[in-house]
């Protein structure tokens, strides 16, 4: 196998939420996708678009009407090997109470490896390495209730990496939590990606696209448009019309650029547009003055 | 004589008394919100927001202080809590999970209808109400709610409170996980409903774009209390204040604030992209 061999395979995917006998909503229309080892792919979409619909196709939490979805060349279809697909690739969903089962942190990391049936002393080292990696050791013998939006979320993740996942599915993971709540978790996410795991997030938050290998735009079930988030976001008036957005940081830019010509209108961080005030600054002083 | 419409005075609540888990999540709590003001209410998780307007329906009592909601006294036992629950629509931060009906149409209605308000005026709001939240009542109010993304419940939770015709909207994070267009939509409709309805409303919010963008003025809480108010311009350009209260800041007041920390003289109070740009322009074609 080599290492551009997809970790997740989505072929010629349809899928409808059946209304009743005679009338189906249609959510996905044959979308194909791939997704590679070590990616961050950033999908984004309007409300109803079938962005989640889709990031629940990858972990066979929903099965395709038509088409099919591979993990590791394993068919989501096949429910006898269900468990190794979902422990190949983890989900950490919107609602932060709604992904804790237990009533202490490391309990509830370990709730997963249980049913896996994994022995107590590698349990322990995987909750360990896991607690670290989303830094919420200080707190594993705490009840969760009483952590805040983001630090349950940590915690949802830290269940997820003890089962040694190659992939992360994120669907909306940071749209209830707070800045702080947030930037954690986009640093856990930051630095999980850098060691080496995949990540698929599903987001409404520009920003957070810009950090992103690559961007995928639903419109309507389909994929209407792909690349990196710089090429994606230099589509302004098109992800207007398909109710999206860039980051304030290109707005800013193109605002910029509309009266400064030599100002770059194509940034997509804060960074950049800083960089690139610095850059002008510097070129208008050394042209006029010495 | 008075323009107030919501008066909180010295309000403190302790969750679990007597306990030894007690914890005071609001301490001596002032607020006073004028007739077709919109306030938002920002601070960091814990920071006691959502404890405080929970008190605004009624939906919490006062333990101690004073909560006054358009001449309805909240700590008066014999209050008509369903009249004081008409004027102040409370929309919670999960508004998805309070959908209870089969159909979009039906669960709009419910409020309405349970007011006794004869069937052709029920339509009449639930339509209104829809087209507010931009949802199209001949596409979706027959559509199950089971089927609707994450941000279409939400539009329909808050179509339902504002079928009720409240006089106070409060809610709870109102734009979390809709996309950017909804999001802009129906800011700009709660906006037009402040402004040309005089609907006075309160909004907690994280988003600091969104507080930018239509609050008029801002309290800011900390540790249950309430640590200032001011219009977003003097609490976005107070960096010691974000920081001493880890308030994130709007992303265009982020570029300004990392100009300033290079040595650029920038207006950090600057909080529209359209302002931030101008900021840079006068920096650049100096």
């Amino acid at each position: 196998m080599t290492t551009n061999h997809p970790i997740i395979r989505v072929e010629n995917v349809s899928f409808s939420y059946k209304v009743n006998q005679d009338q189906q909503i249609p959510v996905l229309q044959n979308v194909s996708l791939d997704v590679f080892p070590g990616e961050y792919l950033a999908i984004i979409g309007h409300n109803g678009s079938g962005k989640s619909t889709l990031s629940k196709h990858l972990n066979g939490i929903l099965t395709p009407g038509t088409g099919d979805v591979y993990v590791n060349d394993i068919n989501t279809r096949d429910r006898e090997r269900i468990y190794e697909v979902r422990s190949q690739v983890g989900m950490v969903f919107q609602h932060p109470d709604n992904q804790i089962v237990a009533t202490i942190v490391e309990d509830d990391v370990a709730f997963g490896l249980e049913n896996i049936g994994i022995a107590a002393q590698e349990m322990k080292e995987r909750i360990d390495t896991s607690l670290e990696a989303v830094g919420m050791n200080a707190f594993r013998h705490r009840p969760p209730h009483h952590l805040s939006g983001g630090q349950k979320q940590r915690i949802a993740i830290a269940g997820i990496l003890a089962m040694r996942p190659r992939c992360i599915v994120l669907d909306e993971a940071t749209s209830m939590l707070d800045s702080n709540g947030r930037q954690d978790i986009l640093a856990v996410i930051r630095k999980l990606h850098k060691e080496g795991m995949t990540i698929v997030t599903v987001t409404h938050h520009m920003s957070e696209v810009a950090e992103a290998d690559r961007v995928v735009v639903m419109e309507a079930g389909q994929i209407v448009l792909q690349g990196t988030p710089r090429e994606v976001f230099a589509h302004q008036e098109r992800l207007q019309e398909l109710h999206l957005d860039v980051p304030d940081a290109s707005r800013i830019a193109a605002l910029v650029h509309q009266n400064w010509e030599s100002f770059s209108p194509n940034l997509i961080a804060n960074e950049e547009v800083v960089e690139e005030v610095q850059r002008h600054v510097i070129n208008q002083a050394e042209a006029s003055g010495t | 004589m008075t323009n107030t419409i919501v008066e909180v005075t010295e309000l403190s609540h302790v969750y679990m008394q007597g306990t030894p888990l007690a914890h005071q999540a609001l301490d001596r709590v002032s607020i006073q919100v004028a007739r077709g003001e919109c306030i938002a209410i920002i601070g960091h998780t814990g920071s006691g927001k959502s404890t405080l307007i929970q008190h605004l329906n009624g939906l919490m009592r006062p333990q101690s202080g004073k909560v006054v909601v358009n001449g309805l006294d909240v700590s008066d036992p014999k209050i008509d809590i369903r009249l004081l629950r008409r004027q102040v629509g409370l929309v919670f931060q999960n508004p998805e999970d309070q959908l209870f009906e089969k159909l979009v149409g039906d669960d709009i209605a419910y409020g309405p209808f349970k007011m006794g308000l004869p069937i052709a005026e029920v339509k009449e709001r639930v339509e209104w109400a829809m087209e507010i939240v931009g949802l199209s009542f001949d596409e979706m109010k027959d559509r199950p709610t089971f089927a609707l993304s994450g941000g279409q419940k939400r539009k329909v939770a808050l179509a339902g409170m504002l079928a009720l015709r409240p006089h106070v909207l409060v809610l709870d994070e109102p734009t979390a996980g809709l996309d950017p267009r909804s999001r802009n939509e129906l800011l700009q409709r709660i906006q037009k409903l402040n402004q040309e309805e005089r609907l006075t409303v309160i909004f907690v919010s994280h988003n600091m774009e969104e507080v930018a963008q239509l609050a008029e003025r801002v309290y800011v809480m900390a540790n249950g209390q309430i640590a200032c108010d001011g219009t977003p311009r003097q609490i976005f350009g107070n960096s010691l204040l974000l920081r001493e209260h880890h308030i994130g800041t709007p992303e265009a007041v982020d570029i300004l604030y990392q100009l300033r920390e290079h040595g650029y003289a920038v207006d950090t109070g600057a909080f529209l992209p359209e302002e931030a740009a101008a900021e840079i322009l006068n920096l650049i074609k100096r």
